[in-house]
């Protein structure tokens, strides 16, 4: 019994290492521009085929592959920002309008990389393939890997909102964008880096999750609905909420698959979302605002 | 423009006459693209109804789509019920997942809605992968019977009964959603859009005109979908897809959601479109993708509000030409010129 709930444990470590990074970005362009960004999954995906094609095909080790896609990334979220949210955010109904349009884009993502890099399961090699011995279980060193990269971005973001210009900058837009532009700040470029940061932040759940598990050109979207649940979930408004939501929704998500079969776990997680948005419309952890 | 055209009684005639010809005027292989772009013109007008009209971000109509195929292929293959009656069923099970999808939105608005019922899509999908006894699991129910008058399937030659039921199904579905926007409920639900707190004042209930739009659109999103089961004789998780989401948005705002006819236009130009980008594999999803891009950035009104404002420049011309005539007959020499540059301005 104690080895079950121990490999649940590791499983829901790595489910919600994936979902913090995943929904920190969502959380950050949501609480900030008040649009959705549906096409996450395909920034997840696109980073997962960066780090592997840098990996794989260039022969270049893991950990250099990931640095060379951050920035390769973060230009890919500010061009997205560019041609699906900044046309539409000032126009009437510009939220459901930036909606269809990274709709639009995810579906259009998904055809480059059928075409790119095919229909086949790809998967990134693990940076080590280490153990660690915790009782009768072998953690793979990478689990904590992840976690750690984890804990160090989403705290590392939530320092640098609190704590520099730029994060200054962010919250003043967020909290009154008139104003904020009345300052001299100027809004189109906080979205695009707000932008570029959520894509990076993609770009490392992208490493956490194509090491992982495989990849195919259609798997963007649903690590991107969870993460959407561990939103809804944690309150929108503060990062600390979503990282308790994440790993909230990792735990459930390892131990329903474990009990109820893998088509069943998504089904569980759904209607506990629909539950907590009839209850709490607002989130289950109290955010800032 | 087609409104206006619609309510001339000949443009009625006109229309039956192109519905009752519509066998004749496709013919062979053409016969499936049209019969798709009926059912897509069904789909993206009563989408409209809650999305452009109603101004509800609602997401899960693709689904209540996914229920009614669903419910015509379980009830016709599994209980070999006649499908007709399967028909009426996929009607109440659209409406009711209509309700359902609904229901855990009632406190929220805006984006939130978006993403619940972009969920409820999703629930519908593993729901289906979760009881293979019911619906087949990934492989889909196939061997869907046909519609049928009697002896006659509507199935023979290359479907030409589907063509006659599809083409007379849209014109009703354009007399209803007609009716349903002149009458006091459509008004409410444009009301409710454009300043939910006065309506609510003057006394409307947001969440009962809402819900009863979801019910309508459901259960003629569960229709269309049971006809398009029923037509392509097979169900399965595609009718779920995020590919069908962006196929019905792309039809809806490249047609415009102002206008009845405008996202019925978009579904025959997108599947027409659709056509002819199956042989580049994936870049037709490339191409739907951007062009979906394209047509929000520069068309923002879609190809109804290009045609529209057409329209009113041309009667605007027209009239002023009319007006202008005698004017210039007893003018004072100064208002030629004046008047001259003001057609180009216009355009």
């Amino acid at each position: 019994m104690v080895e079950i709930l121990l490999s649940i444990l590791i499983s829901a470590i790595v489910l919600g290492s994936l979902y913090s990074l995943l929904a920190s970005g969502l959380s950050l362009i949501w609480s900030t521009l008040g649009v959705f960004n549906y096409a996450h999954g395909a920034l997840l995906l696109l980073g997962a085929y960066t780090i592997w094609s840098l990996s794989e095909r260039a022969g270049l080790p893991v950990a250099l592959a990931f640095v060379i896609a951050v920035p390769v990334m973060a230009g890919l979220g500010a061009l997205l920002e560019m041609i699906a949210v900044r046309p539409f955010i000032n126009r009437p109904n510009g939220t459901l309008l930036v909606m269809v349009s990274t709709l639009a884009v995810a579906s259009a993502v998904e055809g480059i990389a059928q075409l790119v890099w095919g229909p086949q399961n790809r998967q990134i090699q693990p940076l080590t393939s280490a153990t660690l011995a915790v009782g009768d279980i072998q953690v793979a060193v990478t689990t904590l890997f992840a976690f750690g990269l984890t804990l160090t971005l989403v705290i590392g973001l939530i320092v640098i909102l609190r704590k520099t210009q730029w994060g200054a900058a962010v919250r003043a837009v967020e909290q009154n964008r008139d104003m904020a532009m009345l300052v001299g700040i100027r809004p189109a470029r906080i979205y695009a880096s707000v932008f570029a940061i959520a894509s990076v932040l993609a770009c490392a759940a992208a490493l956490v999750y194509a090491t992982t598990t495989t990849i195919t050109p259609a798997k963007g979207f649903e690590p991107l609905l969870t993460a959407f649940v561990v939103l809804v979930f944690g309150g929108s408004a503060s990062l600390w909420g979503t990282l308790i939501g994440a790993f909230s929704i990792g735990l459930l998500d390892s131990a329903t698959t474990y009990w109820l079969g893998l088509q069943w776990s998504p089904v569980a997680v759904f209607v506990l979302l629909v539950l907590v948005m009839l209850v709490r419309p607002q989130g289950l952890i109290r955010g800032r605002s | 423009m087609m409104r206006n055209l619609l309510s001339r009684p000949g443009c009625w005639v006109l229309a039956v006459l192109v519905v009752a010809a519509l066998p004749f005027l496709v013919q062979g292989p053409l016969r499936i693209v049209a019969i798709s772009a009926l059912i897509y013109a069904m789909l993206a007008a009563s989408w409209n109804l809650t999305l452009g009209f109603g101004g509800i971000f609602n997401f899960a109509h693709v689904g209540f789509f996914g229920v009614g195929g669903y419910t015509m292929a379980v009830t016709s293959v599994s209980w070999q019920w006649n499908p007709w009656l399967s028909l009426i069923a996929a009607a109440l099970t659209g409406g009711i997942a209509g309700a359902l999808a609904y229901l855990p939105v009632v406190r929220m608005r805006g984006i939130y809605i978006a993403l619940i019922t972009f969920v409820f899509v999703q629930l519908c999908y593993y729901l289906v992968l979760a009881t293979p006894g019911l619906t087949g699991g990934s492989n889909g129910l196939s061997g869907v019977p046909a519609l049928r008058i009697g002896t006659l399937s509507l199935a023979a030659t290359t479907g030409q009964g589907y063509l006659w039921l599809l083409g007379a199904s849209l014109l009703a579905l354009y007399i209803l959603l007609q009716a349903v926007m002149n009458s006091g409920f459509g008004k409410s639900l444009i009301a409710l859009r454009d300043n939910e707190n006065l309506a609510v004042s003057r006394g409307m209930n947001r969440i009962r005109q809402q819900i009863l739009a979801f019910i309508l659109s459901g259960s003629i999103a569960g229709v269309t979908g049971a006809l398009y089961v029923s037509y392509f004789r097979v169900a399965d998780v595609t009718l779920f897809s995020f590919g069908f989401v962006t196929l019905g948005l792309s039809m809806i705002f490249l047609g415009g959601t102002g206008h009845i006819w405008g996202p019925m236009l978009g579904a025959l130009v997108v599947t027409l479109l659709d056509r002819q980008l199956t042989e580049l594999g994936s870049w037709r999803a490339i191409l739907i993708g951007f062009g979906t891009l394209v047509v929000l950035i520069f068309l923002p009104r879609g190809i109804a509000g290009v045609l529209v404002a057409a329209r009113s420049s041309l009667s605007r011309r027209r009239t002023r030409e009319r007006t202008e005539t005698p004017n210039t007959n007893n003018s004072r020499g100064l208002s030629p010129s004046e008047k001259e540059p003001e057609p180009t301005t216009t355009r």
